[in-house]
């Protein structure tokens, strides 16, 4: 039989308790900071998969950003365009009021003022400003997007765009979803047969009374607006997929916190069981040695 | 025939044998918490019979020896398994130092620092002429560089500790082993195996408990007492000779070497004890972190400098750095002298343009590309799994150290059940050797009144 000393017992004793505040102490940090994962050596391939994850989570916050920004410039874009939708509306019915032969030469000029205000407004809306450079110049923020030639009497002769504003604005909505937000105006606003030109030209045709320009104007018109609205309605349809790739973020980040919290949070209600069970072991222990090491023969000697 | 007289020696040597018995318990008593101590146990003997040609007559009681209660056995166990406790504990508290200082769970560390460092290219790519965006890249990369080098230089601490703690050591280790050649010596003259000097013994074991914390320790016992002291073969005290440990430090590309030397300069490698977990954080463990952690931050340097270089600033130059390109460790990586004058040089337009910032969209993407470890991890990925290794590192060190405790305990227990006092047997030896004692006396007296009794009949 093993021998049992005092040195034993006391050693034993001192070492029992202790083990219970360690795990007392564990359960309690548990408990106060309500997680499990405190240091990477409470559970290292969790720890990596928790930082992984709020990698995961700071990208998609990123995204969900762009994409806030994103539905911004659509919305000035679109907003913008619809405007310039309808500016183009309003020449075309002056221009089919130009056609008609029961319009007089005085009511023509009076068309060509009204043309002249909305090239005019045209113009402002063109070169519109946003808190990063202009709506309509690309990735050109030196200048206003569309120089302006006017003649003598001050009306506008000609314009053109200022460099190259054909540069696009992205945002990355996912590592290789690239949305372009920014308005596509070649052919509409710049470039062959655009609405600077014909609104010029149906003014021009309106004053001096030439039916075939101003039909000439009518068609372009046309065909204008059919653009403007293929542009509106594909704005549209972005506008759709950042909502739903919105949609989407929101869903996978919260489904990342979901795991996250899985991986780092202590279950209160169990942690605070352990720390009652450990609690009494530790009382247990703390009675039972003050009982046993009080025993000694040496109180029994007389 | 015996004589009166013979009785009275009987009696004077069984009263002499009795106080030898109350002597050696009272000293079990006083030293029943030291655990250093060796139970000491009285070993009576039989005195030299008596021949008187027809009886062989006993002649009472002698002390034989007073024995030291000790297992060879438990001592070598409890010597090999203290140096492995020794390395596991030492390896367990520098790793908590390390967990500490690379413990990203709360939220605050460089995986954190990386994710925003990507982020801000992103938002000024999104508002490229943004002065704030671009002092918000600045400064988020000036924290990222902080924390490189706060990781750097707290390992560095950390390797510097241990150094120290080593030192300091070694010269506890020297120390006691030339107080154990210098008892080899004292035993050598003074004890022998029929009267041994048990403190002496208590003392020298009481040393190679202490030196078996630092190294791995078996020992040889000689003839004349003495102990021959080796660790992992290689011979540390034999006789009165104390072969002592020497450190050397060198200079290797900048990189301090230490390495545990013999007393002949022979470099050696221990089978445990807390040198060996030293040397083994100071030579192995804190440079491979070192190393990981300065991988990371050389290939950030050169894969945004890489991309920035191509890139249009504000005022339309080219080739801008944005990181120091003479400084590719995590202790040194700084802005380039461009970026820290002027925000404008940072360069996001891949076409000239300032309202370009699909440069800084390209940074941003770094962040998932596998650039490090032979194109397997990303930048990220890289720091996570290198805060993972440090948890695991300390897990183990953390998971040994109490197993262990665990085995040294049990083979303490084992010891000190040979060893150790058990006050309730020394009362009931008090009360035996009282008793005898006692009735030692009454011989005496009986033989005291018997002379009385022959004198009166004078």
């Amino acid at each position: 039989m093993l021998r049992t000393t005092s040195l034993n017992l006391s050693r034993n004793f001192i070492r029992n308790f202790n083990q219970h505040l360690v795990r007392i102490a564990e359960y309690q940090e548990q408990v106060s900071s309500g997680k499990k994962l405190n240091r990477p050596s409470d559970n290292p391939s969790d720890a990596v998969v928790a930082l992984n994850i709020r990698s995961y989570r700071s990208k998609i916050e990123q995204y969900l950003r762009n994409i806030e920004d994103g539905q911004l410039r659509l919305n000035l874009a679109e907003n913008a365009l619809n405007d310039i939708e309808d500016v183009t509306v309003r020449a075309r019915d002056i221009a089919l009021m130009g056609v008609n032969s029961t319009v007089n030469d005085a009511d023509r000029q009076g068309m060509a003022i009204e043309v002249n205000q909305l090239l005019e407004h045209l113009l402002t809306l063109a070169n519109q400003k946003t808190t990063d450079g202009y709506l309509f110049g690309g990735t050109q923020t030196e200048a206003a997007p569309f120089d302006v030639v006017r003649n003598k009497s001050g009306e506008i002769e000609s314009v053109a765009p200022h460099g190259d504003i054909s540069g696009k604005l992205v945002r990355y909505v996912g590592p290789d979803n690239a949305v372009t937000v920014s308005a596509d105006t070649e052919n509409l606003l710049y470039g062959d047969q655009n609405l600077f030109q014909t609104l010029i030209d149906l003014r021009d045709a309106l004053r001096s009374g030439d039916q075939d320009k101003i039909n000439e104007a009518l068609g372009s018109l046309n065909e204008l607006h059919d653009r403007i609205l293929g542009e509106l309605s594909e704005i549209g349809s972005k506008s759709q997929y950042l909502q739903d790739r919105k949609n989407e973020l929101d869903m996978e980040s919260f489904e990342y916190l979901e795991r996250l919290s899985d991986l780092e949070d202590a279950d209160l209600t169990e942690s605070l069981i352990f720390l009652q069970q450990e609690e009494i072991a530790y009382q247990a222990a703390l009675a039972m040695g003050a009982e046993i090491l009080r025993n000694s023969m040496v109180n029994f000697m007389k | 025939m015996p004589g009166i007289q013979d009785i009275l020696a009987i009696g004077r040597r069984a009263l002499l044998a009795q106080q030898i018995g109350l002597q050696v318990t009272g000293n079990n008593i006083a030293n029943a918490q030291n655990p250093d101590y060796s139970r000491q146990r009285v070993e009576f003997n039989q005195a030299p019979y008596l021949d008187t040609g027809m009886f062989k007559f006993g002649t009472g009681v002698e002390v034989q020896t007073i024995r030291r209660m000790r297992d060879e056995i438990y001592d070598g166990q409890f010597w090999l398994e203290n140096a492995t406790l020794g390395r596991w504990e030492v390896g367990q508290k520098y790793a908590a130092l390390v967990e500490g200082a690379f413990n990203d769970l709360r939220g605050t560390g460089l995986s954190q620092l990386l994710n925003e460092f990507w982020n801000a290219w992103m938002e000024l790519g999104n508002h490229p002429e943004d002065p704030s965006m671009r002092r918000n890249v600045k400064m988020r990369a000036e924290q990222l560089a902080s924390k490189f080098h706060y990781l750097d230089g707290q390992l560095r601490d950390i390797r510097r500790q241990a150094k120290q703690e080593l030192q300091s050591d070694i010269q506890r280790v020297n120390q006691i082993l030339k107080q154990i050649a210098q008892l080899n010596k004292e035993i050598s003259g003074n004890s022998t195996a029929s009267y041994p000097n048990n403190t002496l013994l208590d003392e020298r074991d009481a040393l190679l408990d202490e030196l078996s914390k630092y190294v791995d320790v078996t020992i040889r016992q000689n003839e004349n007492g003495t102990v021959t002291v080796l660790s992992s073969y290689h011979v540390l005290v034999d006789q009165t000779m104390a072969f002592e440990f020497q450190i050397r430090s060198e200079n290797q590309n900048g990189e301090e070497q230490i390495a545990l030397l013999l007393y002949n300069g022979e470099e050696v490698e221990l089978e445990g004890g807390k040198l060996q977990g030293l040397i083994d954080l100071i030579q192995e463990q804190i440079p491979a972190f070192l190393n990981q952690l300065d991988q990371i931050a050389r290939n950030l340097i050169l894969e945004v400098n890489k991309l920035h270089e191509q890139f249009y600033t504000l005022d339309g130059r080219t080739g801008i750095s944005f990181f120091a390109t003479d400084a590719l460790t995590a202790g040194t990586i700084q802005l380039s002298t461009d970026i820290q004058n002027d925000v404008a040089n940072i360069a996001i337009s891949k076409n000239g343009q300032k309202g370009d910032g699909s440069g800084a969209v390209d940074i941003f993407k770094l962040r998932d590309q596998r650039v490090l470890n032979d194109g397997t991890s990303t930048l990220n990925e890289a720091f996570e799994s290198l805060v993972g290794e440090i948890g695991q590192f300390a897990l183990h060190m953390e998971r040994n150290a109490e197993n262990q405790a665990n085995v040294v305990h049990m083979i303490e227990n084992r010891r000190s059940s040979v060893m150790g006092v058990n006050l309730e047997e020394e009362f009931v030896n008090l009360i035996r050797y009282q008793n005898a004692f006692g009735a030692a006396s009454k011989v005496i007296q009986v033989v005291d009144e018997m002379m009385q009794t022959v004198l009166a009949m004078v």
